[in-house]
């Protein structure tokens, strides 16, 4: 089997590079395990400033994982974050990746 | 690694991140407080701060929590706890209300402290919600409530109102201290940087 084909078979280069960098794989579990958060919320559960997770959240919404709603509470904007079904399917995927890849690594 | 616990961990995380505040210690602390007090003063005011003490929680979470926290919407499953949890919640306030009718009524053998019933009420109701929220400290405040009406029953007054007294106070002490920890470690969040979130 040719080296080339045998490495794109290999789990490790299926994981989803954008969910990888640490500040987004905690946006994204973060987000995975509720149903919805505002922005607040999510940037005390991860711990990011206000500028890092507005950077993430706009390359995850470009990539269709997150949808991000702006309303109003009384008269304040307010913006809620959710996952989409398109992130959520890739979370599954990249957990299932990393598990795979870790399994395989040799005792 | 284990995937699947880390991501239960995560949610549990989140889920109890909102019991930070120490608002339900005060609660309990209040009403343990104000029943010793209403029972050393004979004064039926306090026995209505008691019911009372059940805005504590209500209006700390409107106005302190989620306005340093922001809001949430869990996932199904802990929806339907949530769900149980208003049960449960309703049921205690039923059983508060019933207590503060016999207490006022007077009616021999109803009126007073009916010790082991009570005791066993306490825990039991108190158990099934720190079970359903899964917020264990309120068992404590369960078992502490019952060993007041055990030792109330047996001793009466003033024994019985003083432990409630100090367990009462131990309990607010408990709440303030978590809720000046939660005030520190979550200032309130700057409006003007928020309303311009993406």
């Amino acid at each position: 089997m040719p080296p080339e084909k045998k490495a794109k078979e290999s789990p490790i280069m299926e994981i989803d590079k954008l969910i990888h960098e640490p500040a987004r794989l905690s946006i994204m579990a973060n987000l995975y395990v509720v149903e919805s958060a505002d922005f607040l919320f999510l940037m005390r559960q991860t711990g990011l400033t206000f500028g890092n997770l507005s950077s993430h959240l706009s390359k995850l919404e470009k990539a269709e994982y997150v949808y991000i709603k702006k309303e109003f509470v009384g008269k304040k904007p307010h913006t809620m974050l959710q996952l989409t079904k398109k992130g959520r399917d890739a979370f599954m995927e990249y957990r299932k990746n990393m598990k795979q890849v870790f399994e395989e690594l040799p005792e | 690694m284990n995937p699947e616990l880390d991501l239960k961990e995560l949610e549990k995380k989140a889920w109890l991140t909102y019991f930070q505040d120490g608002f339900w210690d005060i609660l309990f602390g209040i009403m343990m407080i104000m029943g010793a007090i209403r029972a050393l003063t004979d004064n039926i005011l306090f026995t209505f701060l008691i019911l009372g003490g059940v805005l504590v929680p209500i209006l700390g979470k409107k106005y302190i929590t989620i306005p340093r926290l922001g809001r949430v919407r869990f996932n199904p499953d802990l929806r339907f706890q949530k769900k149980k949890l208003v049960f449960v919640f309703i049921v205690a306030i039923m059983i508060t209300i019933s207590f503060f009718l016999i207490a006022i009524s007077n009616v021999e053998p109803l009126s007073g402290h009916a010790s082991p019933f009570m005791a066993l009420l306490l825990v039991l109701v108190l158990g099934m919600l720190a079970y359903f929220i899964d917020y264990w400290p309120l068992l404590l405040y369960g078992l502490m409530m019952a060993t007041i009406e055990v030792f109330w029953g047996i001793y009466g007054v003033p024994t019985g109102p003083v432990i409630e007294l100090v367990f009462g106070s131990t309990a607010l002490f408990i709440g303030i201290t978590m809720m000046i920890r939660f005030l520190r470690k979550y200032p309130l969040p700057n409006e003007e940087e928020l309303a311009n979130a993406p």
